[in-house]
């Protein structure tokens, strides 16, 4: 028996999601393809990262959650740029 | 030259302890200022504004900072600002202050802005209430960022923003949305009253570098656009400094000299 198709608007209810009070998150990015849901974006911790996709998976109903998520976690950048 | 160091869309929560104060502890070694430009907080809690105020506790120059959307998510922006101002960092919201940076007067205008749109692609003051307030209220931060930056008659001129004035510095997000990260009437206020530069964050996706019509120079400095926790730039006083050009209140100038 093949697995229902995932609703034509689930990328949008995940997002819906993750821009509610929980995450608070209204940047990432979600695709819904045949593979799964797939999620982009940055955030500013680890467990920033695993609560967005806890918050997707909850949303995805058993389909799988990819999370390409990166956290920023850069340096400074110290050499000015001259604007004037 | 003044160094600025600036930043925007920190985001913190109740799990970001310690994650930005070392870079901030260390911030007088590159800059001269610390400017936040919003959404400072992921919730707009006052318990997320004292996380980020223990990260700048012991930041050893001035700060200065507008709230962003996230800020005043949980209707308790006047606490997360007054948070924020007992660490030192002048919370504006279409006032200005001054800093006095080895003799050279540093003003800067702020507001959080609003939506609204580009030239050729923007909402108007029509049809349902609900779209007029929404254009009014983006109207009104517009013109309160204006006069904040007309009454500075500094040698140095900067406008702090959150959402953003030009279009350039949102190129990367979805353009479908562009009329939800800025608007036009922002970068007409910078041009109409003048400044040196102007720095917003908001639009994660954005690119760095922008102009005003005017020519006046807009940095998106959100973190996820700078991959770090702030960028230097470096601002030349203006010649024979700005001079005041407007009517506009006094009490909207808060003014401050400096010695940290």
């Amino acid at each position: 028996m093949t697995e229902p198709a995932p609703s034509p608007y689930l990328a949008q209810h995940i997002r819906d999601a993750l821009a509610g009070d929980g995450t608070a998150e209204l940047g990432i990015d979600v695709q819904v393809t045949e593979h799964g849901v797939y999620l982009s974006g940055a955030v500013t911790s680890a467990e920033q990262r695993e609560d967005v996709e806890a918050v997707a998976a909850a949303e995805a109903a058993g389909a799988p959650v990819h999370n390409d998520i990166v956290i920023v976690e850069g340096e400074p950048r110290v050499e000015p740029e001259v604007l004037s | 030259m003044i160094r600025v160091a600036a930043v925007g869309d920190v985001h913190v929560g109740s799990d970001c302890h310690g994650r930005l104060k070392p870079h901030y502890d260390a911030v007088h070694e590159h800059a001269d200022l610390l400017l936040l430009a919003g959404d400072l907080t992921r919730h707009g809690t006052a318990e997320e504004a004292a996380v980020l105020a223990a990260e700048l506790r012991d930041v050893r120059v001035p700060m200065a900072a507008v709230l962003g959307n996230h800020d005043l998510h949980a209707d308790e922006g006047d606490a997360v600002a007054g948070t924020l101002r007992d660490v030192g960092v002048h919370v504006l919201d279409g006032s200005a202050t001054v800093f006095d940076v080895g003799g050279v007067s540093v003003g800067v205008a702020g507001t959080k802005g609003f939506g609204g749109g580009f030239p050729g692609a923007s909402a108007s003051e029509f049809g349902e209430p609900e779209m007029k307030a929404f254009m009014r209220h983006s109207r009104a931060v517009a013109c309160g960022l204006q006069d904040a930056l007309a009454i500075l008659a500094t040698d140095i001129r900067i406008a702090l923003l959150h959402y953003s004035p030009v279009e350039e510095t949102l190129r990367g997000e979805r353009l479908e949305i562009y009329p939800f990260l800025g608007c036009w009437l922002l970068a007409e206020a910078i041009d109409v009253a003048g400044a040196d530069a102007a720095f917003h964050g908001h639009a994660h996706r954005g690119a760095e570098r922008g102009v005003t019509p005017g020519g006046v120079r807009v940095r998106n400095v959100a973190e996820p656009v700078l991959g770090g926790p702030y960028r230097v730039f470096g601002v030349e006083p203006r010649v024979g400094g700005w001079p005041v050009s407007t009517d506009a209140s006094v009490e909207q100038l808060e003014l401050l000299h400096t010695t940290r």
